[in-house]
């Protein structure tokens, strides 16, 4: 063998079996810190992610016996899939960002999840401090709570005061001011309130926001529980007003063609007069261009009844991912009463200049005044509800129901067809 | 009548040169000029030049997203995986191409069927594997990975270029006193030189634009690639385009320059792989 084979030879053998010895690292951790993960969609670059970053920090700081690994991921269809192959594999981390709700009891059916409700009646002050929004992880027939609120959301509307102030209006109260409203709005060459759909939860939320303010949460209840069809006149009704507002321009021009982002945009550049929306608006960048204010979700003036049920509740919350390891189920257990303590939302408040949260905070001047006129928007909330569809015993439900609205507006369906798509869904659910 | 149907061709080609160099060139323009804008702006007035130069949406790529360390990660682990695979690759395929034995038959269908594997169908097995190793954050079990996700495409390109060339230049390289790792070095690869800078690059690519295997294998920030780096502003439900854009801007700068070198190399490749079959 030449010197040079011999060489290459060596080389071989030792990268290939130096890159497993390497690769497999050091797993003698016996004497080591416990280690614990999280997965959520906190890991960009905004206000609440950034606050959410250092207290994990000052929790390592203050716990020296812990460290945390974030595996968290920002993007929606990465952390799906990267939180289903963990699970999947049998390795699901301490603590999980989770939205609750039909889409996710399978999981808590099936243990991946840890019961949260002996952790709650053994700490009742931690317990007290939340605002009850448990609902998403609680269920009539599944004992137990699986996960605890982190984000609290209401959708509100918010208006732009210049435009308003040009054309001599007060922003509506009622629907049917909102519908005269867009006349006047129009004519002035404004969209009175732009929805684009082209992400369908845009047109979900004013799907759900119509509905409960038309029909009040009892008829949410019933469809959740089957006694109620989406193909009932109460919910034609409401597609075909949604429809009738595309038609007449309400909602502005090709709004299929319009995401989330572009809707926000054209609210700071002063294109169109009015923008619903929930609480993680406060901290978009449209709202510095303009001079904003906002008001509670319209109601019908048939049904005034229904004028403090509001759409929200929580969004986002955090689970706890079953460990076998008792030491790393305290440590978790530790690090999500830090993670949902009234302490760490006043840091996070303090931090981002504003924002609504989960738990009962103190009251303080260190936010905007924009923050408090959106607070107040539901502080006579009688009721929250949630997306339409995500309280029926189905995971897919809000995403038919979004899906068919999203068509409705494309021109590929009618109301009645839109209304009998989800209903079909629907009747798929099993409600005994 | 011959010359005015060539120019009519030749104006009929232009225009269709300047249209498709428009439709080439939109997507890049839009992209440089929407990284000085903020969102406002960029769906507002998507056609426009920027009102105001958003500097700062660069400024937050380098800083917040550290677009520059995770370019510098992704190119190291690009170089490094891409070198030890065509290392092994031609190794492999140089004795694949030349013996006729039925188990190269079989070694080479086994590279083959790497193919038929979605890689999302591996990532519970491989997730299971990469945690029983410790490989978390870890560029060795990604070296690994990748080269091995890698190897069938480019076994199969290199293998199929090898069997075209003559095997005479093995005999007298032998009958000068070659090994076989002397002739590979010194003989094959030199005439194998475009399939190499061919399967080179697309393995370039695959590992520069993962997204997948670092999502799930890497959670140290220190240790993010490209492909992460840029989804540093999207927010759980507000999405920041200026800087995303920037970000692209910045990250798209070195596959630009390795394309420039090694062009001729890769359309040489492509071009002598279509006739050589």
């Amino acid at each position: 063998m030449t010197r040079i084979s011999r060489v290459l030879a060596f080389i071989t053998v030792v990268l290939l079996s130096a890159l497993p010895l390497a690769a497999s690292g050091s797993t003698d951790q016996a004497e080591e810190p416990i280690t614990i993960r999280i997965l959520t969609r906190w890991s960009d670059q905004s206000g609440a992610s950034t606050a959410f970053r250092n207290r994990l920090q000052s929790f390592m700081e203050q716990n020296p016996d812990i460290i945390i690994e974030d595996l968290s991921i920002n993007d929606e269809s990465s952390f799906g899939e990267k939180l289903k192959v963990l699970i999947a594999s049998g390795d699901v981390p301490e603590i999980v960002q989770n939205y609750g709700g039909a889409g996710n009891r399978i999981y808590f059916e099936s243990d991946v999840y840890v019961d949260l409700r002996p952790y709650l009646d053994d700490d009742p002050e931690w317990a007290a401090g939340f605002v009850p929004l448990f609902g998403e992880w609680e269920f009539d027939d599944l004992p137990g709570t699986w996960g605890v609120p982190y984000e609290l959301f209401a959708i509100s509307l918010f208006y732009n005061r210049t435009i308003f102030e040009e054309a001599g209006l007060e922003p509506p109260e009622t629907i049917e001011e909102l519908m005269e409203q867009g006349e006047v709005l129009k004519s002035a060459g404004y969209i009175p309130i732009s929805t684009g759909v082209a992400d369908n939860f845009r047109g979900g939320h004013l799907f759900t926001n119509l509905l409960i303010k038309k029909h009040g949460p009892e008829f949410v209840e019933r469809l959740n529980r089957g006694t109620a069809s989406f193909e009932d006149q109460e919910v034609i009704e409401i597609l075909t007003l949604m429809k009738t507002m595309q038609d007449e321009g309400m909602l502005g021009e090709n709004i299929t063609a319009v995401n989330y982002a572009a809707d926000n945009a054209l609210f700071g550049s002063g294109e169109t007069a009015m923008h619903f929306d929930g609480s993680w608006f406060l901290s978009d960048g449209a709202l510095s261009r303009i001079d904003a204010g906002v008001v509670p979700f319209p109601y019908f003036e048939s049904a005034p009844q229904n004028r403090n049920i509001i759409m929200g509740g929580s969004a986002a919350g955090l689970a706890l991912g079953a460990s076998e390891d008792p030491d790393k189920l305290d440590a978790a257990i530790k690090l999500l009463k830090y993670l949902t303590s009234i302490e760490h939302f006043e840091y996070i408040r303090d931090f981002t200049g504003g924002g609504v949260y989960p738990v009962k905070l103190p009251p303080t001047d260190n936010v905007s005044s924009l923050t408090v006129e959106y607070a107040d928007t539901f502080s006579a909330a009688e009721a929250f509800v949630g997306d339409i569809g995500n309280g029926v015993p189905l995971p897919q439900m809000v995403e038919v129901t979004r899906n068919a609205i999203q068509g409705m507006f494309a021109g590929a369906i009618s109301p009645e067809q839109a209304a009998s798509q989800m209903a079909r869904e629907h009747s798929q659910a099993d409600f005994n | 009548m011959k010359a005015t149907s060539f120019r009519n061709l030749g104006v009929g080609l232009t225009v269709f040169a300047v249209f498709w160099l428009f439709v080439t060139l939109y997507p890049l323009s839009f992209t440089i000029v929407s990284s000085f804008k903020d969102n406002t702006e960029i769906f507002s007035s998507p056609m426009s030049l920027p009102s105001v130069l958003r500097i700062e949406n660069y400024t937050r790529a380098l800083l917040q997203a550290t677009i520059l360390r995770n370019i510098a990660n992704s190119l190291f682990l690009s170089v490094i995986s891409v070198a030890l695979l065509l290392f092994l690759v031609s190794i492999c395929s140089y004795v694949l191409a030349r013996e006729k034995a039925k188990w190269a038959v079989v070694v080479y269908l086994v590279f083959l069927s790497g193919f038929l594997l979605p890689v999302h169908s591996a990532l519970i097995p491989l997730t299971k594997l990469v945690s029983a190793l410790g490989g978390y954050n870890n560029y060795a079990m990604l070296i690994i990975l990748f080269v091995s996700y890698n190897a069938p495409l480019s076994v199969f390109l290199v293998t199929g270029y090898m069997k075209t060339v003559s095997k005479e230049l093995d005999e007298a390289a032998f009958l000068d006193g070659c090994g076989y790792f002397q002739t590979v070095i010194y003989v094959i690869l030199p005439v194998s030189a475009p399939i190499f800078a061919t399967a080179g690059i697309v393995a370039f690519l695959f590992i520069y634009n993962d997204l997948i295997f670092s999502i799930l294998f890497l959670s140290k920030k220190t240790l993010y690639t490209v492909s992460i780096g840029l989804s540093a502003f999207v927010g759980e439900r507000i999405v920041e385009y200026g800087p995303i854009f920037a970000s692209i801007v910045l990250s798209s700068l070195p596959m630009v320059a390795i394309y420039l070198l090694f062009q001729e190399k890769v359309q040489k490749g492509i071009t002598e792989g279509a006739i050589k079959g």
